[in-house]
């Protein structure tokens, strides 16, 4: 019991920050802005709106962590986001799905920085790689789940903010919390120091691969019948994410702080192979394998090694790995997909070749 | 003026504002609404004295906030006080801001989203990034 209370926070921030990525920002509110404007320049425009300001909002992020101040920010951030996919089925003018989506984004970026930066408070216990893993299988399995898989995107947006909006209140009292500034480099560990611009390569490589097979297999119909059609295939997704998120939180835990990096890669890069050049079914799983392993990583390594939480450096990394990887490696991902609808070989090996220090550093005892 | 006094200051007008709110709609509904240029059916008045009920509680709910502010300068119970209802008010915002521009209520009803969502920010932003007495950085 006491393991479940001091993890229950985390957990849920994990499961609520990942879920409504998937579940809303990622793709919903684009498909609600289709129904309603038909116009290609409107979709540039609100994404572009929604990256800008993902950016702005790690990086306000990282200026209230440094402030001691990001805590505060937490509880009314995920109101935001829940209050937006509320508001998003209601909308109809390209003006309010401007601003809808510059809000969103600024809650999304600020959230997963904070997120990651904060773990240490919000996942106090032992074993915070597992917990980690647990909140981010859980939601990508929850999305997966074939009755919200398949459903209306006014509905996913209903459900996303029916369960955010609420999510919200256990951090709230946050709001009234003191101002905490520990002091910079508290407890850093030394194997990441100086290494962590690599781990942001990597990262890039890794949604960029991730976006643009993505991208692809849903632009793709004959893709996406074999990755997602039917029942029983959202079912095994949604199982594969849980145990690979899992099975990451897990190594990661044993402090072999990269492997799932190389592996996720590895999955990523055999899934668009497979995928594209064979079509065959299984290499979706590969793919979504891939995708559980590094999303996994990406809220544990920002601030692994920091005993006390929302340390500067804590928030400085985590920062870079979102707005750098997190919303410019997504853009490229998506821009690739668009323009050459499919992800090259040469693509491929020269993702390897900016993965190759972090396969080396994997190698070394983490 | 001090920020103890500003604090005070508007935790009485909210609480104050409410609780004659919530007593007005208990007491006397019609009256009430129609000094707002409300126009209810007649059969409808005991829901909005059920309402009358929940805003004078909300209303009243300062005190708990403001008599230890005053007596023993403990300000923790009111800043709770002003988490929770500034919550309560952005709900009850949202629903008859909603209500209003989907035309389930009348364009009267409109000085209750406006004043439950000013408050709803003003309470909400002071908790976040203004001063508060017994917080530790209570003059940032």
């Amino acid at each position: 019991m006491k393991f479940l209370r001091q993890n229950l926070a985390g957990l849920l921030a994990v499961i609520l920050i990942y879920f409504y990525f998937l579940e809303f920002s990622q793709f919903t509110l684009l498909h609600l802005l289709e129904a309603r404007i038909d116009s290609e320049w409107s979709v540039k425009a609100v994404l572009g709106g929604m990256a800008l300001a993902g950016i702005v909002g790690s990086v306000l992020a990282w200026m209230a962590g440094r402030a001691g101040l990001a805590r505060r920010f937490f509880g009314p951030g995920f109101l935001a986001c829940g209050l937006v996919a509320l508001a998003s089925p209601l909308v109809s003018g390209m003006a309010a799905f401007l601003v809808l989506s510059v809000v969103m984004g600024l809650a999304v970026g600020f959230l997963t920085v904070s997120t990651a930066a904060l773990l240490p408070a919000l996942l106090p216990g032992a074993r915070r790689g597992l917990m980690v893993g647990l909140g981010t299988g859980l939601a990508y399995a929850a999305c997966n789940l074939p009755l919200l898989f398949h459903a209306k995107p006014e509905t996913r947006a209903l459900v996303a903010g029916g369960i955010v909006l609420p999510g919200s209140l256990p951090f709230l009292p946050w709001m009234t919390s003191e101002r905490r500034k520990p002091l910079p480099g508290d407890g850093q560990t030394e194997f990441l120091k100086g290494r962590w611009h690599w781990l942001v390569g990597a990262f890039v490589v890794l949604i960029w691969l991730d976006s643009a097979l993505f991208y692809i297999i849903q632009e793709t119909p004959s893709l996406k019948e074999i990755s997602w059609a039917g029942e029983g295939r959202a079912w095994l997704n949604g199982l594969v994410h849980l145990g690979a998120a899992v099975l990451a939180g897990w190594i990661l835990d044993r402090g072999r702080l990269l492997l799932p990096l190389v592996l996720a890669w590895l999955a990523l890069a055999a899934g668009a192979c497979g995928l594209q050049y064979a079509g065959r079914a299984e290499f979706a799983l590969l793919y979504v394998t891939g995708v559980s392993l590094y999303s996994c990583a990406l809220v544990f390594l920002p601030s692994h090694g920091f005993q006390s939480a929302g340390d500067p450096l804590a928030f400085r990394r985590a920062m870079l790995v979102y707005a750098l990887a997190g919303w410019i490696g997504s853009g490229l991902g998506i821009g690739m997909g668009e323009n050459l609808n499919r992800i090259p070989l040469a693509f491929i090996a020269v993702s390897l070749v900016v993965l190759l220090p972090v396969l080396k550093l994997s190698l070394a005892r983490s | 003026m001090k920020k103890t006094t500003l604090i005070l200051a508007i935790s009485v007008l909210a609480g104050a504002a409410d609780l004659m709110t919530g007593i007005c709609l208990v007491l006397a509904p019609g009256f009430t609404l129609r000094l707002m240029g409300v126009e209810v059916d007649p059969a409808a008045l005991v829901f909005i004295r059920y309402i009358g009920a929940f805003v004078l509680g909300v209303g009243g709910s300062y005190l708990a906030g403001i008599v230890p502010a005053i007596r023993a300068s403990d300000w923790s119970p009111l800043r709770t006080v002003w988490l929770v209802t500034a919550w309560i008010r952005l709900v009850i915002c949202l629903f008859t801001g909603c209500s209003i521009l989907t035309g389930s209520l009348g364009p009267a009803w409109i000085s209750v989203p406006l004043t439950d969502g000013f408050l709803a920010l003003l309470q909400g932003g002071w908790l976040l990034i203004g001063p508060w007495p017994d917080r530790e950085d209570g003059n940032l």
